[in-house]
Protein backbone atom coordinates (compact mmCIF):
# COMPACT_ATOMS: atom_id res chain seq x y z
CA UNK A 1 0.00 0.00 0.00
CA UNK A 2 1.14 3.54 -0.74
CA UNK A 3 1.93 5.97 1.78
CA UNK A 4 -1.49 7.76 0.89
CA UNK A 5 -3.73 6.81 -1.35
CA UNK A 6 -6.99 8.89 -2.48
CA UNK A 7 -10.06 7.98 -4.62
CA UNK A 8 -13.08 9.62 -5.57
CA UNK A 9 -16.62 8.69 -7.01
CA UNK A 10 -19.02 10.88 -7.85
CA UNK A 11 -22.91 9.67 -8.73
CA UNK A 12 -26.63 11.12 -8.50
CA UNK A 13 -28.71 10.44 -5.69
CA UNK A 14 -30.74 7.16 -7.29
CA UNK A 15 -31.18 4.40 -4.91
CA UNK A 16 -29.97 2.17 -7.94
CA UNK A 17 -26.21 3.58 -7.30
CA UNK A 18 -25.87 1.89 -4.20
CA UNK A 19 -24.87 -1.18 -5.90
CA UNK A 20 -22.77 1.01 -7.91
CA UNK A 21 -21.19 2.64 -4.95
CA UNK A 22 -20.77 -0.42 -2.88
CA UNK A 23 -18.90 -2.59 -5.95
CA UNK A 24 -16.69 0.74 -6.42
CA UNK A 25 -16.00 0.95 -2.29
CA UNK A 26 -14.96 -2.57 -2.43
CA UNK A 27 -12.89 -2.81 -5.62
CA UNK A 28 -10.87 -0.03 -4.26
CA UNK A 29 -10.55 -1.92 -1.19
CA UNK A 30 -9.80 -4.98 -1.82
CA UNK A 31 -6.78 -3.37 -4.25
CA UNK A 32 -5.30 -1.52 -1.28
CA UNK A 33 -5.04 -4.85 0.39
CA UNK A 34 -8.01 -4.01 3.38
CA UNK A 35 -9.21 -7.37 4.89
CA UNK A 36 -12.13 -8.82 3.94
CA UNK A 37 -14.08 -9.08 7.41
CA UNK A 38 -13.04 -4.80 7.60
CA UNK A 39 -14.43 -4.75 3.84
CA UNK A 40 -17.46 -5.58 4.60
CA UNK A 41 -18.17 -3.99 7.78
CA UNK A 42 -16.86 -0.54 5.65
CA UNK A 43 -19.80 -1.80 2.76
CA UNK A 44 -22.28 -1.84 5.88
CA UNK A 45 -21.54 1.92 6.82
CA UNK A 46 -21.24 3.08 3.27
CA UNK A 47 -24.50 1.81 2.70
CA UNK A 48 -26.25 2.84 5.86
CA UNK A 49 -24.84 6.42 4.72
CA UNK A 50 -25.84 6.65 0.94
CA UNK A 51 -29.12 5.58 1.83
CA UNK A 52 -29.73 8.45 4.72
CA UNK A 53 -28.53 11.35 2.09
CA UNK A 54 -30.90 9.53 -0.61
CA UNK A 55 -33.91 9.27 1.67
CA UNK A 56 -33.41 12.08 4.86
CA UNK A 57 -30.98 14.36 2.46
CA UNK A 58 -32.33 14.70 -1.01
CA UNK A 59 -35.65 13.04 0.04
CA UNK A 60 -35.17 10.56 -2.89
CA UNK A 61 -35.14 13.75 -5.86
CA UNK A 62 -33.10 11.76 -8.01
CA UNK A 63 -30.71 15.01 -9.29
CA UNK A 64 -28.92 15.25 -6.36
CA UNK A 65 -25.17 15.06 -6.26
CA UNK A 66 -23.26 12.90 -4.22
CA UNK A 67 -19.43 12.30 -3.80
CA UNK A 68 -17.63 9.75 -2.28
CA UNK A 69 -13.50 9.91 -1.60
CA UNK A 70 -11.62 7.21 0.13
CA UNK A 71 -8.74 8.14 1.39
CA UNK A 72 -6.18 5.18 2.73
CA UNK A 73 -2.67 5.45 4.93
CA UNK A 74 -0.98 3.64 7.01
CA UNK A 75 -2.73 4.90 10.23
CA UNK A 76 -6.38 5.05 9.29
CA UNK A 77 -9.26 4.78 6.60
CA UNK A 78 -12.02 7.59 5.60
CA UNK A 79 -14.55 7.45 3.17
CA UNK A 80 -15.97 10.93 3.08
CA UNK A 81 -19.60 11.72 1.84
CA UNK A 82 -20.39 14.92 -0.16
CA UNK A 83 -23.77 16.32 -0.89
CA UNK A 84 -25.47 19.67 -0.95
CA UNK A 85 -28.81 19.06 0.68
CA UNK A 86 -30.14 20.16 3.83
CA UNK A 87 -27.74 20.50 6.99
CA UNK A 88 -28.60 17.72 9.48
CA UNK A 89 -28.17 16.54 12.98
CA UNK A 90 -26.30 13.21 13.84
CA UNK A 91 -27.87 11.47 15.99
CA UNK A 92 -25.54 10.75 19.16
CA UNK A 93 -28.56 8.69 21.91
CA UNK A 94 -28.81 4.62 21.58
CA UNK A 95 -32.18 3.95 19.45
CA UNK A 96 -34.81 1.90 20.23
CA UNK A 97 -33.63 -1.45 19.76
CA UNK A 98 -34.47 -5.16 19.74
CA UNK A 99 -38.47 -5.76 20.24
CA UNK A 100 -38.99 -1.76 19.26
CA UNK A 101 -38.23 -2.33 15.57
CA UNK A 102 -40.82 -4.83 15.48
CA UNK A 103 -43.11 -2.32 16.61
CA UNK A 104 -42.51 0.62 14.52
CA UNK A 105 -40.15 2.59 12.34
CA UNK A 106 -37.16 3.50 15.13
CA UNK A 107 -35.00 6.67 13.55
CA UNK A 108 -31.12 6.56 13.54
CA UNK A 109 -30.71 2.70 13.58
CA UNK A 110 -28.35 3.29 10.55
CA UNK A 111 -25.85 6.02 12.51
CA UNK A 112 -26.11 3.88 15.17
CA UNK A 113 -24.58 0.78 13.19
CA UNK A 114 -22.19 3.12 11.79
CA UNK A 115 -20.87 4.33 14.81
CA UNK A 116 -20.51 0.68 15.88
CA UNK A 117 -18.87 -0.36 13.15
CA UNK A 118 -16.47 2.79 12.71
CA UNK A 119 -14.04 4.42 15.16
CA UNK A 120 -15.04 7.48 14.11
CA UNK A 121 -17.92 9.17 12.13
CA UNK A 122 -17.87 13.03 11.72
CA UNK A 123 -20.40 15.35 10.43
CA UNK A 124 -19.42 18.79 9.44
CA UNK A 125 -21.37 21.23 7.37
CA UNK A 126 -19.29 23.74 5.61
CA UNK A 127 -20.70 26.53 3.19
CA UNK A 128 -23.95 24.53 1.18
CA UNK A 129 -22.06 21.18 1.52
CA UNK A 130 -22.73 18.20 3.81
CA UNK A 131 -19.20 16.38 4.47
CA UNK A 132 -20.00 12.66 6.49
CA UNK A 133 -17.00 10.89 7.04
CA UNK A 134 -16.49 7.60 8.28
CA UNK A 135 -12.84 6.46 9.91
CA UNK A 136 -11.53 2.71 10.49
CA UNK A 137 -8.36 2.64 12.25
CA UNK A 138 -5.72 0.71 10.40
CA UNK A 139 -3.15 0.03 13.44
CA UNK B 1 -27.73 -10.08 -5.15
CA UNK B 2 -29.54 -13.05 -6.48
CA UNK B 3 -32.16 -14.88 -4.97
CA UNK B 4 -33.19 -18.57 -5.17
CA UNK B 5 -35.98 -20.22 -4.09
CA UNK B 6 -36.16 -24.03 -3.28
CA UNK B 7 -39.95 -25.74 -1.89
CA UNK B 8 -38.98 -28.29 0.31
CA UNK B 9 -42.45 -31.07 1.62
CA UNK B 10 -44.14 -26.75 1.91
CA UNK B 11 -40.84 -24.94 2.70
CA UNK B 12 -39.99 -22.81 1.34
CA UNK B 13 -36.03 -22.46 1.32
CA UNK B 14 -34.63 -18.89 -0.02
CA UNK B 15 -31.19 -18.29 -1.01
CA UNK B 16 -29.66 -14.90 -0.73
CA UNK B 17 -26.09 -14.75 -2.59
CA UNK B 18 -24.31 -10.88 -2.61
CA UNK B 19 -24.81 -7.61 -1.47
CA UNK B 20 -27.98 -6.91 0.16
CA UNK B 21 -27.81 -2.79 -0.10
CA UNK B 22 -30.79 -0.02 0.10
CA UNK B 23 -31.50 -0.80 -3.31
CA UNK B 24 -31.48 -4.78 -3.42
CA UNK B 25 -33.58 -4.66 -0.78
CA UNK B 26 -36.46 -3.41 -2.23
CA UNK B 27 -36.08 -5.87 -5.43
CA UNK B 28 -35.78 -8.50 -2.15
CA UNK B 29 -38.55 -7.19 -0.83
CA UNK B 30 -40.69 -7.93 -3.77
CA UNK B 31 -39.71 -11.40 -4.20
CA UNK B 32 -40.55 -12.01 -0.56
CA UNK B 33 -44.09 -10.88 -0.87
CA UNK B 34 -44.45 -12.91 -3.95
CA UNK B 35 -43.60 -15.58 -2.00
CA UNK B 36 -45.93 -15.30 0.73
CA UNK B 37 -48.66 -14.18 -1.71
CA UNK B 38 -48.40 -17.75 -3.53
CA UNK B 39 -48.98 -19.18 -0.48
CA UNK B 40 -45.21 -19.60 1.43
CA UNK B 41 -46.18 -19.82 4.88
CA UNK B 42 -43.04 -21.70 6.12
CA UNK B 43 -39.92 -20.03 4.71
CA UNK B 44 -36.10 -20.58 6.04
CA UNK B 45 -33.75 -17.73 4.68
CA UNK B 46 -30.33 -19.07 3.64
CA UNK B 47 -27.60 -16.79 4.35
CA UNK B 48 -24.52 -18.82 3.96
CA UNK B 49 -23.22 -16.53 0.18
CA UNK B 50 -24.93 -13.16 1.90
CA UNK B 51 -21.94 -10.52 1.74
CA UNK B 52 -23.62 -8.08 3.68
CA UNK B 53 -26.59 -6.49 5.47
CA UNK B 54 -27.43 -3.32 6.54
CA UNK B 55 -30.21 -2.08 8.25
CA UNK B 56 -32.37 -1.87 4.45
CA UNK B 57 -32.17 -5.80 4.58
CA UNK B 58 -33.17 -6.05 8.53
CA UNK B 59 -36.44 -3.94 7.60
CA UNK B 60 -36.97 -6.60 5.01
CA UNK B 61 -36.71 -9.48 7.06
CA UNK B 62 -38.78 -7.37 10.15
CA UNK B 63 -41.55 -6.54 7.35
CA UNK B 64 -41.19 -10.19 6.35
CA UNK B 65 -41.46 -11.39 10.51
CA UNK B 66 -44.51 -9.69 10.33
CA UNK B 67 -46.64 -10.81 7.14
CA UNK B 68 -45.55 -14.78 8.13
CA UNK B 69 -46.70 -14.13 11.87
CA UNK B 70 -49.99 -12.55 10.51
CA UNK B 71 -50.46 -16.02 8.97
CA UNK B 72 -49.66 -18.21 11.16
CA UNK B 73 -46.69 -19.33 9.33
CA UNK B 74 -42.77 -19.82 10.29
CA UNK B 75 -39.62 -17.70 9.18
CA UNK B 76 -36.30 -19.16 10.01
CA UNK B 77 -32.93 -17.78 9.09
CA UNK B 78 -29.28 -19.95 8.82
CA UNK B 79 -26.04 -19.97 8.00
CA UNK B 80 -25.71 -16.29 8.44
CA UNK B 81 -21.63 -15.39 7.97
CA UNK B 82 -20.03 -13.72 11.32
CA UNK B 83 -20.63 -9.81 9.77
CA UNK B 84 -24.47 -10.64 9.26
CA UNK B 85 -24.58 -12.51 12.52
CA UNK B 86 -23.03 -8.87 14.34
CA UNK B 87 -25.68 -6.85 12.71
CA UNK B 88 -28.51 -8.97 14.26
CA UNK B 89 -26.81 -8.91 17.80
CA UNK B 90 -25.89 -5.17 17.70
CA UNK B 91 -29.57 -3.98 16.74
CA UNK B 92 -30.73 -6.60 19.50
CA UNK B 93 -32.46 -8.96 17.04
CA UNK B 94 -30.32 -11.90 17.44
CA UNK B 95 -33.13 -13.12 19.84
CA UNK B 96 -36.08 -12.13 18.24
CA UNK B 97 -35.46 -13.70 15.10
CA UNK B 98 -34.82 -17.86 14.54
CA UNK B 99 -31.54 -17.95 13.36
CA UNK B 100 -29.87 -21.98 12.71
CA UNK B 101 -26.56 -22.81 12.55
CA UNK B 102 -27.42 -24.69 8.95
CA UNK B 103 -29.86 -25.45 6.73
CA UNK B 104 -30.56 -29.11 8.07
CA UNK B 105 -31.14 -27.60 11.57
CA UNK B 106 -33.49 -24.66 10.05
CA UNK B 107 -35.37 -27.88 8.76
CA UNK B 108 -35.66 -29.91 11.39
CA UNK B 109 -36.92 -26.84 13.60
CA UNK B 110 -39.87 -26.11 10.79
CA UNK B 111 -40.79 -29.73 10.98
CA UNK B 112 -41.54 -29.51 14.79
CA UNK B 113 -45.28 -29.72 15.93
CA UNK B 114 -46.55 -26.37 16.29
Amino acid sequence: MATSEKSTLQISSELKNATVLSDWVQAELERAGIPDDTVRDILICVDEAFSNIVYYGYKQQPEGVIRIEIAIDIHALAVTFTDNAEPYVLPGDKPQLGRALLEKTTPGVGVYIMRQLMDDVRYERAGNANYLTLIKKMI
Amino acid sequence: MDLRVKVQDGIWIVYLTGKLDVFLSIEAEKEFNRLVDEGATKIIVNMENLTFLSSSGLRVFIALLKKIGARKGQLLFCSPPETVKKVFQMVELGDLFCICENEDAALVRCREPD
